[in-house]
């Protein structure tokens, strides 16, 4: 051991550090899109395990890398294993609703028949989706190392998917107003089982700390959705008497041609009090984090978190998504600006974690879910 | 070839200087003391990141890291591992892409060669309770909440026209629902049900065009082109489901049928209906006065459109029947013969809405 190295190591305000070039990764991703058009989709898999490759791969701290050892066909194993258990799992809600509509005695009964097998498909998507996103957290973080150390997540994707499902249907119930609750306490499951290597993560926050800006973001935003359900709900019915043939052009209503500028307001009236909050809670759950004698900050605010999603919502949407790489460049540069980590942590008390899932992000694959933000 | 660099033991995060040399066909680590730390055969080893300076080292499937620092001893061992390193990277790769692209391109294949003919096997086997039921749920689809038209007096000319075409045919009489819907179009649906929108009678010049589609209509019943095709569309969607994960069974009858047929379909349904009108002595050639009118309007909306593809979300006879002024030639050549219905009959029919 080094005298230089042994010790511990103390930080103050220590960056991030993230160095993707926008050219170099779009080369990667307009390579990834060609493949994956040539191959019918399939290349996909190994499309993900290179971008991530690169993302990781220019995120630094303390001058090291970090390195996402995943692979493309690990990914591609997991999406088949999805796909028997789950398409057959469709499957059968597919064709049971349809069963129900050919055996029911009338059309009526056929009509109450058929949500009897739609809506538990539905719920079980709702639930999948998060059971999906917490196996792939738990892949991606078994892939994840730094100076040779691999991170771990530790906990039950159904436990996770539980506590979701159940935050969700308390979110519907309360019209919105559980969701600061149901968000940290997704947050304190996925921190509170985070590892790097031997040493846990730990998260202790406190949700009444994020009301105040919550009920702004639900206030601006309900009165939104109100405002436009009064101008617009006429229009809605008059479509809805025709549904599903077209208005015909003496019945159409004029209002509609406000239409394009409600759109466009809501593009900047939601998202921003949604950024008031979303940079909140950001800040908040940085602070309630720690790992070992390391304490984390963030300083994004709002009107910086809009800015960061109006530039990537236009150039994924002014490229078709040709230039997706300098939507993630810009949210792991605005990443790497905000957080800073201090605190001091002794490295050789640190040892390896267990190796993690085969095989990767059955679920979330599927349902197409990715890691990457942009 | 020897340099310096940072060796990760995989166990702790813990950095260590470490000299690193090229011997023969492996590269070992040594501490500064000059103890070997570790050996590992270049064929061994994967590489990490590639950057101008600095090059980081893994044993393949193990933990420990070599960060190689000296930028000539990276430059050294990128040239003799590369070979190694791209079969590797590429390799398993183009095994798995192919396998998956190979079976992808399978499937394709089996949908547009062998499915059409198997699911119109397949749609032969269904038992007429269940055409029945999807033709009632494709029809509540397709008239949504429109009121139905049913004047009496102008429904029975029109039921009793399409009892004669289908006399004529030797097929049961089709059941008939006209719906108040000011677009002109018909739809035939499983278990013999025809559903015409009332646009198409108020645009009507002549009863022989109303004979026409209701022979044309007839002519994809007599092909069971409707169960024919709710099953390859069936199928499609199921697969589509399976593969994307969505669960959206509402929307699927209407988009059956609303996509329209087929080229061959619509061929097939056309020289039927020309037959038969011949064979029940009505008069085929006005019918391409129809047609006429549709592929002016065709042309009208393809001058105005600023979507490409014609994708102006209508529902009209176009949308679902392309190629007007070439189905209007060969009406036009069809044999002399007798007007479906009388003058005032047919002004009759026009009121089939009541007082519009």
């Amino acid at each position: 051991m080094d005298a230089a190295s042994a010790g511990p190591v103390k930080l103050t305000g220590e960056k991030i550090v993230y160095g993707g070039l926008n050219g170099e990764f779009t080369g990667i991703h307009i390579v990834n899109l060609l493949l994956t058009l040539v191959t019918a989709g399939i290349f996909r898999f190994w499309a993900r395990t290179r971008e991530r490759r690169y993302v990781w791969g220019h995120t630094a701290l303390l001058g090291d890398w970090f390195e996402y050892s995943g692979t493309g066909k690990e990914l591609f194993i997991g999406f088949l294993k999805a796909l028997v258990v789950f398409g057959a799992l469709f499957g059968v809600f597919y064709l049971g609703g349809w069963l129900a509509v050919l055996f029911a005695a009338d059309l009526a009964q056929a009509q109450i028949l058929t949500p009897l097998f739609s809506l538990p498909g539905y719920a079980l998507v709702l639930y999948l989706t998060h059971f999906g996103a917490f196996s792939a957290r738990r892949y991606r973080m078994s892939r994840t190392f730094w100076r040779g150390i691999r991170f771990e997540q530790r906990g039950s994707p159904v436990t996770y998917a539980n506590r979701a499902f159940v935050g969700f249907l308390a979110c519907v119930l309360t019209l919105g107003l559980y969701f600061p609750y149901y968000a940290l306490r997704l947050r304190a499951y996925e921190l509170d089982n985070l590892h790097f290597g031997t040493l846990s993560f730990h998260f202790e926050a406190n949700p009444r700390a994020l009301w105040r800006p919550f009920l702004l973001a639900w206030v601006i935003g309900a009165a939104f959705v109100l405002g436009i359900a009064a101008l617009f709900g006429p229009a809605y019915w008059t479509i809805l008497q025709y549904a599903p043939n077209p208005v015909p052009p003496e019945e159409f209503p004029r209002v509609l041609a406000l239409l394009p500028l409600a759109v466009l307001a809501g593009y900047i009236v939601l998202p921003l009090a949604w950024a008031g909050f979303s940079a909140a809670m950001m800040r908040h759950i940085a602070a309630s984090t720690s790992l070992g004698g390391l304490r984390f900050a963030c300083a994004a605010t709002g009107w910086r978190l809009f800015r960061l999603w109006l530039g990537n919502t236009l150039i994924v949407m002014f490229t078709l998504s040709l230039l997706r790489p300098v939507a993630i460049n810009r949210s792991m540069r605005f990443f790497a600006r905000h957080y800073a980590i201090d605190g001091e942590v002794d490295l050789v008390t640190i040892g390896a974690a267990a190796a993690g899932p085969r095989s990767g992000e059955g679920l979330a694959g599927y349902f197409d879910l990715d890691a990457l933000p942009g | 070839m020897q340099g310096n660099g940072i060796y990760f033991d995989g166990a702790a995060p813990v950095p260590r200087q470490a000299n690193l040399a090229v011997d023969g066909a492996a590269l070992s680590i040594t501490d500064a003391a000059g103890a070997i730390i570790a050996r590992w055969d270049l064929g061994d080893i994967d590489l990490v990141d590639h950057r101008p300076a600095t090059l980081t080292l893994a044993r393949r499937g193990g933990e420990a890291r070599v960060k190689v620092t000296d930028p000539e001893l990276a430059a050294g061992l990128i040239v003799a591992l590369r070979a190694g390193l791209r079969r590797r990277a590429w390799g398993g790769a183009i095994r798995w892409v192919g396998a998956g692209a190979s079976l992808v391109a399978a499937l394709g294949l089996f949908l547009v060669f062998a499915w059409p003919s198997a699911a119109d096997l397949l749609a032969q086997f269904l038992p007429e309770s269940w055409l029945d039921r999807l033709g009632q749920v494709t029809a509540s689809a397709v008239a949504g909440q429109r009121p139905h038209c049913t004047d009496p007096r102008a429904f029975a000319l029109l039921d009793g026209l399409a009892g004669r075409i289908a006399e004529a045919s030797g097929r049961p009489k089709p059941e008939i629902t006209v719906v108040r819907q000011p677009v002109a179009n018909a739809f035939a649906m499983p278990a013999n049900r025809i559903v015409f929108f009332s646009g198409l009678i108020a645009e009507a010049q002549h009863p022989n065009e109303i004979a026409g589609v209701l022979a044309h209509e007839i002519g994809h019943l007599e092909r069971r082109h409707p169960s024919r095709q709710l099953v390859r569309q069936g199928g499609l969607f199921l697969l589509v489901e399976m593969f994307t994960g969505g669960s959206s069974l509402g929307a699927f009858g209407a988009s059956a049928v609303s996509t329209g047929y087929s080229r061959a379909f619509e061929r097939e349904a056309d020289d039927f209906a020309r037959a038969t009108l011949a064979q029940a002595g009505l008069d085929a050639r006005p019918v391409a006065g129809f047609f006429g009118r549709m592929a002016a309007k065709e042309k009208a909306r393809e001058k105005d459109s600023i979507l490409p593809f014609g994708l102006g979300g209508s529902l009209d006879y176009l949308s679902t029947h392309p190629n007007s002024a070439q189905r209007a030639a060969a009406f036009a050549e069809a044999p002399p013969g007798r007007a479906a219905l009388t003058a005032a009959e047919f002004a009759a029919l026009k009121g089939i809405c009541g007082t519009q």
